[in-house]
């Protein structure tokens, strides 16, 4: 049940009238456990029993470590808990015949939990009602954001009464969220299917085409994603963590890193990161670079098992850590450029850097990531009309502008709220921009293409 | 204090309950336009897709012929025992199943598609191939260089095939359609077509003016070109399109050839192609189709496809000695060709008449 499918529009629609019905925090929070239990049972039986599963195990734990703060059993206690979650999920991830959705996200969320008690951050959740909520409440379910106990617990312990202005505005981001996946990320992607699936077919141009259009695909697909899961959470009276803040206008992979997948990224910062590196100061900057290493083929190895995905986490972690030891010539670049030539460059420059270390991610056999490394600059087998990658000319002068509408879109965005600068337009236009979004959506979105990219992680 | 703590509360209630009320009338309003042309849409079905028709030869617009052709074989496939089909783009409209039938005695049927490709045509003899109980005892495939050039499945309503052709979602499918019946571009001239019932040039290539585009169990083409022709005589290629394109597109060029259309894209089809051959020990033959200005299609594409579907079953009408094939009173335009060529190249392909080299 993918959010943009009928049956999960329908669920919505009941959630969301039976949630709204009566403002009271036992009646809603039954709503939203069963809400979340149908949608993740939906998919399998099994892949709720084992977020149930998780999640009374992550709860217990909890208790435990809190019983048995300070006492010297509790780093074994919080050792073990890792050791059997992480397991559990290297084993779902390497060997289990059927992957539960998900299950990446939920288990770090778990992670940070059991961490965060473990430090004296946090302490555990008593009511074991809202800590399952914490664990399945379904519009973060499948691909996050990972959301932080000390963030999104004190929100489920209370009642939401109906507040318009946060549901129109939840709306508004769902429309977001929307036109990017299904104008930006879907029109493209059966096109770019195409050409990865079979790279011994495609022309150079073709290849270096793909290759450079594939991360607004994928930034188009997640974001989109979490447009729509902050959308459905502020509709229902939740403020989930937000997962990007335009990363293409990083001028560093360090930077582009601090801007996408920002709940991961922040994850393995604080709970991989941190530690390791506190832990290797002694070996000064190797230290860093040690740990910035670990780090990134850690988030590498996160999204799937494959060399492809370790050595995708490998290439940021060395191209970070280049940025670290070449600070300083960065820094006098930056002193002796024009910065209107300075940053479009090193904007180019990161996004080049991620675009082809994401052929790592995008292709599975390494074989085939090694063939378009050889022929991405070969040009063209026919004409140039091969450039259009099979999409008709009408389908990417769409695409095109919609990428353009995006990037303007989050640009005046970071300055000033646009959707709620829309809110206070008068009823005419405020309407009229609905309609046009919605048909927008209707004639230019390319329904039932595929799911969201971060669904199989 | 009770009471009036009660009073608020009710007041609050009510106010709580009058803005959901006023969100979901919102909602609805909002929902209304697009809910009225849905439901027009569908119970028009002006594209033939949404539910079986008992009639695929006359439609109000103009259709994506490849999908109407294939909802028209499997109407009649039952009754018809169809076995032998004629693929390829718009250009087999000069093959009439009626004029096959004479060499071969079988169940003929045209299953073609607008400027069809060959992945396009692929996937429909996959999809032939696994239908139970389908004979594949002969098949007519009329190659054209955009037909091989075309190394992709289309998409867009005019191409896009039903989803157990394609392999496409049912809901991609019908949202394709429904896309497009939506598109201003669609929706102006059919809705004004369809309330004054009166067809004006800027409908041109949307709604179908001429009523029937094809008839009979074999889905043979009526090209209304034919019927200007018996009215005009000589005088059809002198004037008209003939008088404006005439020195700018049909210049002859013979011995000029079409740079290479056939790569490794290409080459994988036309072997699959083989293979449900060969399953089906089907009797297959090639036309490469003439074009008026005489260009042939490259010789090293020809001899690939030769190459894989043997020398005696490939004939090459873009490269034929015989001069009276590229006759300009053969053709409505500079590519699509009449019956009268169509049943001379039939009878050259099964008679070893070579028209050829």
């Amino acid at each position: 049940m993918e959010f943009l499918s009928l049956p999960y529009i329908i669920l919505i629609i009941f959630a969301f009238v039976l949630y709204y019905a009566k403002a009271n925090y036992h009646w809603q929070r039954a709503v939203l456990l069963l809400s979340s239990v149908i949608f993740i049972g939906y998919y399998h039986l099994m892949y709720l029993c084992v977020a149930v599963g998780i999640a009374l195990f992550t709860y217990y734990a909890g208790r435990l470590l809190y019983l048995k703060r300070g006492t010297k059993s509790s780093p074994y206690i919080l050792a073990g808990s890792i050791v059997a979650l992480a397991g559990g999920w290297l084993a779902a991830r390497y060997w289990s015949p059927l992957f539960p959705l998900g299950i990446s996200f939920y288990t770090f969320q778990a992670l940070s939990y059991l961490i965060e008690i473990y430090w004296e951050e946090e302490d555990p959740e008593p009511d074991l009602l809202n800590f399952t909520l914490y664990m399945l409440l379904f519009m973060k379910f499948l691909s996050g954001p990972i959301e932080r106990g000390y963030d999104l617990l004190p929100q489920l312990k209370k009642a939401h009464p109906f507040c318009y202005e946060n549901i129109t505005y939840g709306m508004k981001s769902l429309v977001v969220g929307a036109f990017m996946k299904l104008v930006i990320a879907d029109r493209i992607a059966p096109f770019l299917n195409a050409v990865f699936g079979a790279v011994h077919g495609a022309s150079g141009i073709q290849l270096l085409e793909s290759t450079l259009l594939y991360p607004i695909q994928l930034y188009a697909d997640f974001a989109g994603y979490t447009n729509m899961a902050i959308g459905f959470g502020i509709m229902f009276g939740f403020k989930l963590s937000p997962n990007f803040n335009r990363p293409f206008v990083s001028i560093t992979t360090g930077e582009l890193w601090r801007r996408w997948h920002m709940s991961l990224s922040f994850w393995v910062r604080d709970y991989v990161f941190v530690p390791l590196s506190a832990e290797t100061r002694r070996w000064k900057s190797w230290g860093i670079y040690f740990s910035l290493l670990v780090t990134f083929t850690a988030i590498g190895v996160w999204h799937g098992a494959g060399w492809n995905y370790a050595i995708y986490g490998l290439i940021q972690g060395l191209i970070i850590i280049y940025e670290t030891a070449a600070a300083k010539q960065r820094d006098w670049l930056q002193n002796h450029m024009l910065k209107q030539i300075y940053k479009p460059l090193f904007i180019i420059r990161t996004y080049l850097l991620f675009a082809f270390s994401l052929l790592f991610f995008r292709i599975e056999k390494m074989s085939d990531i090694c063939y378009v490394y050889q022929h991405v600059f070969d040009g063209v087998n026919t004409s140039l009309k091969e450039t259009n990658l099979g999409m008709p000319d009408f389908n990417w002068i769409a695409f095109g502008i919609a990428v353009v509408l995006m990037f303007v879109f989050e640009y005046f965005n970071s300055k000033r709220d646009l959707l709620k600068l829309v809110t206070r337009q008068k009823v005419w236009f405020r309407w009229a921009i609905y309609y046009v979004m919605i048909m927008l959506i209707f004639l230019f979105g390319a329904f039932g293409v595929e799911d969201f990219i971060y669904i199989q992680f | 204090m009770e009471t009036k703590d009660n009073k608020v509360n009710i007041g609050n209630k009510t106010s709580m309950r009058s803005m959901i009320s006023k969100f979901y009338l919102k909602c609805v309003l909002i929902a209304i336009p697009f809910l009225l042309l849905i439901a027009y849409y569908v119970n028009k079905d002006p594209f033939l897709v949404i539910r079986p028709h008992n009639d695929y030869d006359h439609s109000t617009i103009c259709l994506d012929e490849g999908a109407a052709s294939w909802y028209k074989y499997k109407l009649y496939r039952r009754s018809q025992h169809y076995d032998s089909f004629i693929m390829g783009t718009s250009c087999t409209m000069a093959y009439r199943c009626e004029d096959w039938n004479k060499y071969i005695h079988a169940h003929p049927y045209r299953l073609f598609g607008n400027a069809e490709g060959l992945v396009d045509l692929y996937m429909k003899l996959d999809a032939l191939d696994k239908q139970p109980n389908q004979p594949i005892k002969n098949l007519l495939l009329i190659f054209e260089q955009s037909l091989l050039s075309k190394n992709y499945m289309q998409s867009g309503p005019c191409y896009l095939m039903p989803p157990d052709v394609s392999h496409v979602s049912w809901l991609y499918y019908q949202m394709t359609f429904l896309q497009d019946f939506l598109d201003p571009l669609f929706l102006v001239p059919y809705l004004k077509f369809e309330l004054t019932n009166r067809y004006e040039h800027s409908m041109k290539g949307i709604i179908n003016p001429y009523g029937r585009s094809h008839f009979g169990y074999g889905n043979d083409a009526i090209y209304p070109n034919e019927i200007q022709i018996r009215k005009m005589g000589e005088r059809y290629w002198q004037g008209g399109y003939w008088y404006k394109f005439g020195k700018r597109r049909f210049v002859a060029t013979p011995g000029k050839e079409f740079s290479r259309t056939i790569f490794k894209v290409q080459q994988y089809y036309l072997r699959r192609i083989k293979e449900i051959c060969d399953k089906h020990h089907t009797n297959i033959k090639i036309v490469i189709a003439p074009i008026l200005e005489r260009r042939k299609l490259n010789t090293k594409d020809v001899a690939i496809i030769r190459k894989v579907f043997g020398n005696d079953n490939v004939f090459d009408f873009s490269n034929s000695t015989d001069l009276s094939v590229f006759d300009k009173h053969n053709f409505y335009d500079g590519v699509h060709y009449r019956t009268v060529l169509g049943r001379k190249i039939i009878d050259a392909v099964y008679n070893k008449k070579y028209l050829m080299k």
